[in-house]
């Protein structure tokens, strides 16, 4: 999150699907046929021959003739620019009035807002071609009632979809922000609202231009559109459709046009959103690092982790060569500030690595296998994993004792019944009350520190023998933060399992662990016993870091501690000491050369050159 | 300033309930409550974004920051004009070097910048605003530590500096005895506790506030949390 200096300019590289190649494709020759159509066909297609009217199909009119002895294929290439002309039309028409509609809500008094949203939401219910013919036929027979009748169909959706993201933008606090300020309704919406909304709305009138043109064909083929002498591809269809059984060319080309064209703008239209949707994807994943002869394994661990190194393409290392162990009912805190490494040192553990990150080690041991040969199942009853946001870790829509036994019926084949009792109990040992009557609750029915239990009681399905919990109490207050904190001591005291406790607030890992890690820029810098964190962390680091952290003692006349600067980004770690350039005590060395971590009394050990 | 008799009722629900609470210029007066104890309705009604009965007397205007700076700032407006929304073109500089940001950040965007600085951008447009009380909303709890310790000293000096009068709500006690003159500790709706930062630290008169006290994490006298 934290970001250092000035990003280099984004080159967001689209890949290029083959729909979207077609879409393009076909897109980009609609327009040309548009511009040169009647240029080129233009005489062809008005010219009358009486020697050869209702013809089908011959070398010389490949789509035949009309009444007038005119040739189709020349009517339908020169009717391109007609049709799209009045897709366009019709779908800025729709688009313009829904966005006014949608954005009217943000800026009328709430009685006037509830009338335009309820009148939204009846035209939504309408069916969109009876609202087409009805306006058509309300302005007229002809183009511009067509085009009318098809933009009021697209208003109301363009409408609802302004209206959802409006509503999503005035909720935020810049917009609350700028109430505050007194900024004018009018200036919010053209400031705030309208260009946090314009990206979608823009995709949105993409798509719409395929379906806007299919409406109009409808609207011709069904008599409610151009009339003679004009033409587009739904009147020419129109024309040739009593003569389909004799000579079906003269329908079918111009409804493979509709057809193409359709298809062509739908395709570019979700191309375009799939591209605006999605994160740039990274190709081109590294080798990852080689995994070095280990040394002799540590019998006592529960969790053995050995050079443990995460790389995404493109040269950044967010943890780079970490070594830890974790003993059975012994709490590991793991600390630093955001982008230290921590949160993915975990997701390597529990093998939730996001793509396209490769993780290398020369060990990782989960009570004393190595987890790349651990099957899922065996992973899943070994391995309880607690997030910071309980919420994402429960399923919503499911209850809660519901989704515990599930854990029971999937990794360990037990029965239903069994595993509903087995889950009833689980949450009364992680103190949820009334563990019956919330079993069968939703998650949303319990309250922040409820659904952590759960969670937790989750993990406790399976014989977890690690408890890996990444920031679990962050969202929560400082009294229930306390009370689950107990409950994770409480839960490894009871189970014998081994946690890995991460957080960025040193002082929750000082309070619950019993050895700290401290990373910063994907490495260890210092680990030590926690009581020994107050007055004998050795590392400038880990030393600023609790020197910036204000508790019931501090002295309120001076200025906290702070740590200038921010942490490099993982790409941009040079050949020395990371912490160098915050550093108070940095010497040349240290932005030359790297300290390993070393022994700093007992069961301490520190990666710095200057109190080594 | 002062807050007289406010309520904040969500139907039947009462979020605040008749709050009586003094904020002298100058001074930074700390709410500390847990989360549902009424400390954010109460702030937003103080800013009157939800509605509410009683009065907020002697505040010119109310300006406030919030708690998330990757949420508050307008993704597709620069540095220079979020802050000038509320003071003008010619105001930025000074509001950046109040916040001490380098004028360079004037034209970036709030994706070019990190959290502790966002927290700056959205505090110097709030103090454009020019408040006459400035509601800061559990404006550290999403930052990291090294970062939260400036921005705490920045909320100190511009008390020092232009006199503010400031309601600094947070659900961290250390925090709040830190950089708060007052505090006043809410629960259920209501203000339980008001006194100097050190006598509520130090001598709590409500069972509430000790249940607080008790829970902020300190790494002396550590127990490893066993019962």
């Amino acid at each position: 999150m934290t970001q250092s200096g000035r990003p280099g300019p984004r080159v967001k590289s689209v890949r290029w699907s083959a729909p979207a190649v077609a879409g393009a494709v076909i897109v980009g020759l609609m327009a040309v046929l548009a511009v040169v159509g009647p240029m080129v066909w233009g005489a062809a297609a008005d010219r009358i021959d009486a020697a050869a009217i209702l013809q089908g199909a011959s070398s010389e009119h490949p789509l035949g003739t009309d009444n007038l002895g005119r040739d189709l294929l020349a009517r339908v290439l020169v009717a391109g620019r007609y049709s799209l002309l009045l897709a366009l039309a019709a779908t800025l028409i729709g688009a313009f009035a829904g966005v006014v509609l949608g954005t009217l809500p943000s800026v009328l008094p709430a009685r006037g807002a509830r009338l335009v949203t309820g009148t939204v939401n009846a035209l939504v219910a309408f069916p969109g071609l009876l609202l087409a013919m009805f306006t058509a036929v309300v302005a007229g027979l002809g183009a511009r009632g067509a085009v009318l009748g098809i933009g009021a169909a697209i208003a109301p959706g363009f409408a609802r979809l302004t209206q959802t993201l409006a509503a999503t933008v005035a909720g935020s606090d810049y917009v609350a922000a700028a109430r505050m300020l007194g900024v004018p309704r009018r200036r919010i919406l053209t400031r705030h609202v309208l260009p946090n909304i314009a990206e979608p709305l823009i995709l949105n009138l993409a798509q719409s231009l395929g379906g806007a043109l299919l409406g109009l064909a409808g609207m011709s083929f069904l008599g409610l559109g151009v009339q003679p002498p004009d033409f587009d591809w739904g009147r020419l269809l129109f024309d040739g459709f009593p003569r389909i059984y004799v000579t079906p060319e003269v329908a079918l080309g111009p409804a493979a046009a509709i057809a193409l064209a359709g298809i062509g703008f739908n395709l570019l239209g979700d191309a375009l959103a799939r591209a605006a949707a999605r994160t740039p994807a990274v190709r081109r994943p590294p080798a990852a690092p080689p995994g070095e002869a280990a040394g002799e394994p540590d019998a006592g661990a529960v969790l053995e982790v050995e050079d443990l190194t995460v790389t995404f393409p493109g040269g950044a290392t967010p943890v780079r060569g970490l070594s830890l162990s974790v003993a059975p009912g012994e709490i590991v805190g793991l600390v630093g500030e955001s982008g230290s490494g921590k949160s993915l040192t975990a997701a390597a553990i529990g093998g939730l690595v996001p793509y396209p990150g490769t993780v290398g080690y020369a060990r990782l041991r989960l009570a004393g296998q190595d987890v790349a040969t651990m099957t899922g199942k065996e992973l899943g009853t070994a391995l309880a994993m607690v997030f910071q946001d309980p919420l994402a870790a429960l399923n919503p829509a499911l209850k809660v004792g519901g989704q515990l036994a599930e854990v029971a019926v999937v990794h360990e084949g037990t029965g239903r019944a069994e595993a509903r009792r087995r889950a009833v109990a689980r949450l009364g040992q992680v103190h949820l009350p009334d563990p019956e009557a919330r079993s069968r609750q939703h998650p949303h029915e319990l309250s922040g520190g409820m659904r952590q239990r759960a969670v937790i009681a989750m993990g406790l399905m399976g014989t977890p023998r690690l408890i890996v919990a990444d920031e679990p109490t962050t969202a929560l207050d400082v009294t229930v933060q306390r009370q689950i904190l107990r409950l994770l001591r409480e839960v490894v005291d009871g189970s014998g399992a081994a946690g890995l406790f991460i957080s960025h607030d040193i002082a929750v890992v000082g309070e619950l662990c019993d050895r700290v890690v401290v990373m910063y820029a994907g490495r260890v810098v210092e680990e030590l016993p926690a009581d020994r964190l107050a007055e004998g962390a050795a590392h400038p680091y880990t030393r600023a870091l609790i020197a910036s952290l204000p508790d019931l003692d501090t002295d309120r006349s001076r200025p906290l501690a702070g740590i200038p600067g921010v942490q490099p980004a993982p790409a941009q770690v040079g050949p020395g000491c990371a912490f160098a350039p915050r550093c108070a005590l940095a010497s040349e060395r240290c932005s030359a050369e790297r300290p390993e971590l070393v022994a700093h009394g007992p069961a301490q050990r520190v990666a710095c050159w200057e109190v080594s | 300033m002062i807050i007289r008799n406010l309520s904040v009722r969500f139907g039947a629900f009462t979020a605040v309930d008749d709050v009586t609470l003094e904020i002298p210029d100058g001074t930074i007066v700390g709410l500390v409550g847990e989360s549902g104890s009424g400390k954010s309705s109460l702030a937003r009604a103080v800013c009157g974004l939800v509605p509410h009965t009683g009065a907020v007397e002697g505040a010119r205007r109310v300006q406030m920051v919030f708690q998330d700076p990757y949420a508050s700032l307008n993704p597709r407006m620069t540095v220079a004009q979020t802050i000038a929304e509320g003071a003008g073109r010619k105001e930025v500089e000074r509001l950046l070097g109040l916040v001490q940001l380098p004028v360079e950040f004037a034209g970036r965007y709030p994706r070019e910048l990190s959290g502790g600085q966002r927290q700056r951008v959205a505090i110097a447009r709030a103090l454009g605003g020019d408040p006459g009380l400035l509601v800061a909303d559990e404006i550290t709890s999403s930052l990291d530590v090294s970062v939260q310790g400036a921005v705490l000293n920045l909320v100190r000096g511009l008390r020092d500096e232009l006199g503010l009068a400031m309601l600094f709500i947070s659900h961290n006690l250390a925090v709040v005895r830190y950089v708060a003159d007052v505090v006043a500790v809410m629960h259920r709706g209501r203000l339980v506790e008001v006194g100097p930062a050190e006598q509520v630290v130090g001598e709590p008169a409500h069972d509430y506030t000790r249940t607080l006290l008790a829970a902020v994490p300190r790494l002396k006298g550590r127990t490893g949390l066993r019962e």
